[in-house]
């Protein structure tokens, strides 16, 4: 079976959006490519009719952006609800976002969102996973120390796809307290600011 | 009162009242790209020089955000979504913990409420959604208030904010 990944994400290799399909894929033992829907609309959108006329199950993974998808995935997924019109489609959408902030729960939203998508396209979800602390995302190889939450959940949902099944939402976060991600978060800011020629204060100011 | 209107009416035009800031959302802008300029090179500043970079900026000048969208999947239109992205530099990047969920400190001491329009067919799931959305927003945004409303058509929703 085929599995179509599209990535929502304004980044490309690099991105954890992207990261994490990767490490979809390598759990899923495929070969196949991602097709990231901002670099290369077109060629994602004519996959996608692809897909879906073949019932291949869908794996959409993007950014949490003001509680919901990043404009432009938005625009993009609109397009593909008119080209999915008058299609009648076996294909399962499984849908993974991740968020700056460490809350998983706050990805809610945004899945909701996306399942009423799948509505008005005739598709089913399949699950959705949502990842807090996307800030850690790449802190180790996936299924590692504070990943091995995520590893797990990837396992899961792999299985899902292969066998086109329908499972509850799933939210992780990292093997790492909340209080230490806020901290190293901070930091991290004020460090890239310095970086750039800022201190704190101008990071802070307006 | 003042407001900064964010509206998605592609066949209608506003017209300012007393301080009303108007911003159509039309033609759409470009998107974020996700790239911590804001914060961290231009703070308060989005790196694309368009029209839409002092949006940031007039929300720290007023005390209502308004937004007229059609409403999409319980959300609102990619148009209006792209301006809401580029509007992450009216907050820090630092976190800190409202409510018990984690969040971005505030760049300015403003204090919005914030009033969503929507319009457009829509069923009660997508209602549900849209009034989670503007919620979370708010908290987002440290806004104190939000007002939600749904209308048949965007020429009802144009009379409703005038």
């Amino acid at each position: 079976m085929n599995v179509l990944m599209l990535c929502g994400s304004p980044h490309d290799e690099g991105g954890n959006s992207t990261y994490i399909l990767e490490g979809l894929k390598n759990i899923m033992g495929i070969e196949t490519k991602i097709y990231n829907t901002m670099n290369s609309p077109e060629i994602a959108e004519s996959m996608f009719i692809k897909a879906i006329r073949n019932g291949d199950n869908i794996v959409l993974s993007f950014p949490l952006y003001a509680d919901s998808l990043p404009a432009y995935f938005l625009g993009f997924l609109n397009r593909l609800e008119k080209a999915a019109q008058g299609i009648v489609s076996q294909s399962k959408v499984y849908v993974i976002v991740n968020n700056g902030f460490y809350d998983a729960m706050q990805n809610h939203i945004a899945i909701r969102i996306v399942s009423k998508w799948c509505e008005k396209c005739g598709l089913t979800i399949g699950r959705a996973l949502a990842v807090g602390a996307g800030g850690m995302a790449q802190a180790a190889p996936i299924g590692k120390g504070p990943l091995s939450k995520l590893g797990r959940a990837l396992e899961d949902i792999a299985d899902n796809i292969k066998n086109s099944e329908t499972d509850e939402m799933i939210y992780i976060e990292p093997a790492f307290p909340r209080f230490l991600y806020k901290i190293a978060g901070n930091m991290s800011f004020t460090k890239q600011g310095k970086v750039n020629g800022l201190k704190k204060s101008e990071i802070s100011g307006h | 009162m003042k407001r900064l209107i964010i509206y998605d009416m592609p066949n209608e035009t506003l017209e300012a009242k007393n301080e009303d800031m108007l911003f159509s959302a039309n033609p759409i802008v470009k998107p974020c790209v996700g790239c911590f300029g804001c914060w961290l090179k231009t703070p308060g500043k989005c790196v694309i020089n368009d029209r839409c970079a002092d949006i940031p900026g007039k929300l720290s000048q007023c005390n209502e955000f308004v937004i007229v969208s059609p409403i999409i999947y319980g959300g609102y239109s990619a148009a209006v979504k792209a301006v809401i992205d580029r509007s992450i530099p009216y907050v820090l990047p630092y976190f800190r913990i409202v409510n018990g969920e984690m969040h971005h400190k505030m760049r300015y001491k403003n204090t919005l409420k914030i009033k969503v329009y929507f319009y457009g067919d829509c069923d009660c799931e997508e209602q549900e959604t849209a009034r989670m959305l503007v919620k979370a927003n708010a908290v987002n945004f440290g806004a104190a208030d939000t007002e939600v409303y749904f209308y048949g058509t965007a020429d009802e929703a144009k009379e409703a904010i005038s």
